[in-house]
């Protein structure tokens, strides 16, 4: 379950995606919209993406982690567009037989994501400006 | 630049702040045949100045893979180009 969306991030399809009976741990993680980032205050997100890129990344990295760990299903989403203070605008959740290969799964894949995945976030601040974030 | 005179069509994505310098989601080009990754970057930042900073931390991509600067570019080719991305 690998999907880009302009809709609310429903975390329970993705719980509802991983759970089953052959696993006995189930992990997720939500990254949601915080009020503060890089020392500013922040209003709202708005992000962006390359989609046919974003989602052929997106399976890679989902594919590497199953064989990096003895995962049993992972689901990954982004939204995209605008998004008010603690809405949700990724969610990562994997299932596997015991807890370790699920945690290190789900870490792996956000930080991947991160590094590689062609999405973009422009934050929006509370005095009006705002700008697109380019990581060093 | 290569030295052959045939051009090819070819098409530019741009994200984010890119897509802000230029005003612009997509640009088509015509561009000298047996042209690199590189060699585009070059040309586009002869035409567009303004993108120097932004340029010089991004990638490109050739029909949505990382291109290596060497990689050639091919008619019809989709090119993106994708700065320091920030999704999460």
């Amino acid at each position: 379950m690998i999907e880009i969306t302009h809709q609310t991030i429903e975390h329970e399809k993705l719980l509802e995606f991983c759970r089953n009976h052959q696993y006995g741990a189930v992990v997720l993680f939500l990254g949601t919209v915080r009020d503060f980032s890089d020392g500013m205050p922040s209003q709202s997100l708005d992000y962006q993406a390359y989609e046919p890129m974003a989602i052929k990344c997106m399976e890679e990295i989902c594919q590497k982690a199953k064989s990096l760990w003895s995962v049993g299903k992972i689901a990954l989403v982004h939204r995209l567009g605008h998004l008010e203070l603690g809405e949700t605008s990724v969610a990562v959740c994997a299932s596997s037989a015991h807890r370790t290969e699920a945690f290190q799964a789900c870490q792996y894949v956000m930080e991947e994501l991160k590094k590689h995945v062609p999405i973009w976030k422009k934050e929006n601040r509370p005095d009006g400006k705002s700008n697109w974030t380019h990581p060093e | 630049m290569p030295a052959g005179n045939r051009l090819i069509k070819i098409r530019i994505l741009f994200f984010a702040s890119v897509r802000e310098i230029m005003g612009k989601e997509e640009l088509d080009m015509d561009i000298p045949d047996e042209c690199s990754s590189g060699e585009l970057r070059s040309l586009l930042l002869k035409n567009h100045p303004e993108l120097s900073k932004i340029i010089s931390s991004s990638r490109f991509a050739i029909n949505a893979s990382f291109a290596d600067w060497d990689q050639k570019i091919c008619e019809n080719d989709v090119i993106a180009v994708v700065p320091p991305v920030s999704g999460g």
